[in-house]
């Protein structure tokens, strides 16, 4: 377990986004999207992050990238520190990490046949030019479970599924070894949505991969992921292996998330509790003081609304932000 | 069981190259251009009107400047089908002459305007900033004033001719197609294949001439037809106060202006000049409206 290969290290990564406002166009505050963040991505994993919308799950993907630059932190790739590249080297580095987007109809460029969208990346990084990149891309697409005459096809003439197998297919185009997935899986039909989960597994084992899968579907990541982080208002508040996220999840908000998905039995169902929260997220401007989840626990103490909950790890490697297991009485 | 099995919707022959398609862009573009029937006029009176500029010597026999002073003020006629003009002149020659500035105006400024209102608005909005900031100024500086005067201004500074009125005509006509496409661009570098194309690190230069450009080309092939019944408006305009082409070259502007001195009692020296001004604004605007609607809608079912 401990000896395995860290690919992606985060520590204390922060993405403020200014915000303006009055006469002169003043800072007035920030949105803290991504609020000091360190996790790590072992190398053939699939890590998991939920949360709900608007908590900052994209941006940390964005930013891990850099293809939004970080406040302050560091990201490094196999032990090479990427906020410190840029230009240039920033953009020979982006073969190493791709990603993979959550909207397939906005993600491919409609003036684009699928043959050049696939083989622009191939020969703008020297990979494969020419009618070897032609011969890759038609590869690609067998990989991804599509027709090797698509090649010639404009993205307005595939379904959501189709593009979505061109997205990995053009994710792949450059050998990644790391791909974020940012809810791919969201904007598709519930059919669909399995196929695409079961070809990134696939895909995963074949060319060991590592994804950060970024989702808020709850059973989808139970299946694919194998550790699992969840977020809150721009912070990780648990992390852990899937088992104990979803065996025995400590903090109270992954709780009440796992309490919100639905058994299709309806005798367990109907005997369960469910956690209902309060109220609704508040903003990332001006989060609540201490911790962040305190206007919405079940289980807030006084020390709730003052500190800050460090994030400890109580069994292993299953870490949680909580003051409920590190400073309770 | 079977029988729903066979349907034709399986193609059956699934070669790498060829194989059953939807209507391309371009070919569904056509397809809704055809229907628009001032916008088909206009394409052909448009390519009417260009055969004759570029084959004026083989149309007409006579040429642009030869007088024919027993011929003068005649209407129209078997030897001078437009009739002839206060010195003899024969007006169909002189318009079929006339036209040649006319388009060489209309495509020149207009190619120019694109080029340069292209390139900034695509600075402008691709990279925002201070970038746009600066061009955002500049067209609202050029919005201001008025374009005519500046055009006159410039045409009287630098004296009047075919070069300088493409000019000055150029340097105002470029704040429509920058605005355009600093809009445009935008709203396209918000789009997810803009941040894939960088995700795969492609170069900026490529993303901009490769993935925001070619969104922008209907459009620009739109405002390209739209913007020219303005400059050939001008160019007739600047002819018609002295400002623009100088005799004896002819221009329909210019002879606009000779014919309404004679208008009460030669009419045809006025009619055909501005009949033809007319049509080839209405010609060009149908054309641009055409393009419009055949270019307009961005998905091909």
């Amino acid at each position: 377990m401990s000896e395995r290969e860290k690919l992606v290290e985060v520590r204390n990564l922060k993405k403020y986004f200014p915000v303006k406002g009055g006469l002169f166009q003043r800072h007035i505050g920030d949105v803290k999207a991504v609020d000091d963040v360190s996790l790590d991505i072992y190398t053939g994993e699939t890590l998991g992050l939920v949360g709900e919308s608007g908590c900052g799950k994209s941006t940390l993907g964005r930013t891990i990238l850099q293809l939004i630059r970080p406040s302050a932190g560091s990201v490094k790739f196999r032990n090479q520190e990427l906020t410190a590249v840029t230009g240039d080297a920033l953009r020979r580095s982006r073969t190493k990490m791709q990603i993979i987007f959550q909207n397939p109809y906005s993600s491919l460029n409609p003036r684009q046949m699928i043959e050049r969208t696939l083989t622009e990346p191939m020969s703008v990084h020297g990979i494969y030019r020419g009618t070897e990149a032609k011969e890759r891309a038609a590869q690609l697409l067998k990989m991804v479970g599509l027709e090797t005459y698509f090649l010639g096809r404009f993205p307005s003439e595939f379904s959501g599924g189709q593009r979505q197998r061109i997205g990995i297919a053009r994710a792949l185009s450059v050998n990644p070894e790391f791909i974020v997935c940012d809810e791919p899986i969201s904007s598709l039909d519930v059919s669909i949505q399995s196929q695409i989960v079961n070809l990134l597994k696939r895909l995963q084992k074949e060319l060991s991969l590592t994804y950060l899968f970024i989702s808020h579907d709850l059973s989808m990541v139970r299946y694919i992921c194998d550790r699992i982080a969840v977020m809150y208002l721009g912070k990780i508040v648990e992390q852990g292996e899937t088992d104990q996220i979803c065996g025995n999840p400590l903090h109270p908000y992954t709780q009440a998330l796992w309490s919100a998905i639905p058994i299709p039995d309806p005798e367990v169902e109907e005997g369960r509790e469910r956690i209902i929260l309060e109220g609704d997220v508040p903003s990332p401007i001006n989060p609540p003081n201490g911790c962040r989840f305190c206007t919405r626990c079940p289980k807030v103490m006084d020390i709730c609304r003052s500190a800050d909950p460090e994030f400890k790890e109580i069994e292993n490697g299953h870490k949680v932000a909580c003051h409920w297991y590190t400073s309770r009485p | 069981m079977t029988t729903l099995t066979q349907t034709p919707s399986t193609p059956a022959t699934t070669s790498l190259s060829e194989e059953r398609h939807y209507a391309g862009f371009w070919t569904a573009a056509w397809r809704r251009f055809r229907r628009n029937k001032l916008a088909l006029f206009g394409m052909v009176y448009v390519t009417l009107i260009l055969l004759v500029a570029i084959f004026a010597p083989y149309i007409t026999k006579y040429k642009v400047e030869q007088i024919f002073p027993q011929d003068a003020l005649q209407g129209p006629s078997a030897a001078h089908f437009f009739g002839s003009d206060y010195l003899g002149r024969d007006i169909f020659t002189r318009m079929v002459y006339g036209a040649r500035p006319m388009l060489i105006v209309g495509f020149f400024t207009q190619i120019f305007g694109i080029i340069i209102g292209t390139t900034l608005g695509i600075m402008a909005g691709y990279l925002g900033g201070v970038v746009d900031w600066v061009v955002t100024r500049l067209v609202d500086l050029f919005s201001a004033l008025p374009w005519y005067l500046i055009v006159l201004y410039l045409v009287m500074v630098l004296s009047p001719s075919l070069q300088n009125i493409i000019i000055a005509l150029s340097i105002t006509s470029w704040v429509g197609s920058c605005r355009l496409v600093r809009g445009l661009s935008m709203s396209i570098r918000e789009q997810e294949y803009i941040e894939a194309a960088q995700a795969l690190g492609i170069p900026g230069w490529r993303v901009v001439l490769f993935h925001v450009l070619p969104q922008a080309t209907p459009l620009l092939i739109w405002a390209f037809a739209a913007g020219i019944p303005g400059a050939v408006f001008a160019e007739a305009s600047l002819s018609f106060l002295g400002m623009g082409i100088r005799p004896p070259n002819p221009s329909w502007g210019q002879m606009l202006a000779e014919g309404g001195s004679y208008f009460s009692y030669w009419p045809h020296m006025l009619f055909f000049p501005s009949a033809f001004i007319i049509l080839s604004v209405l010609a060009f605007q149908g054309l641009a409206d055409g393009l419009r609607q055949a270019v307009a809608v961005n998905v091909n079912v």
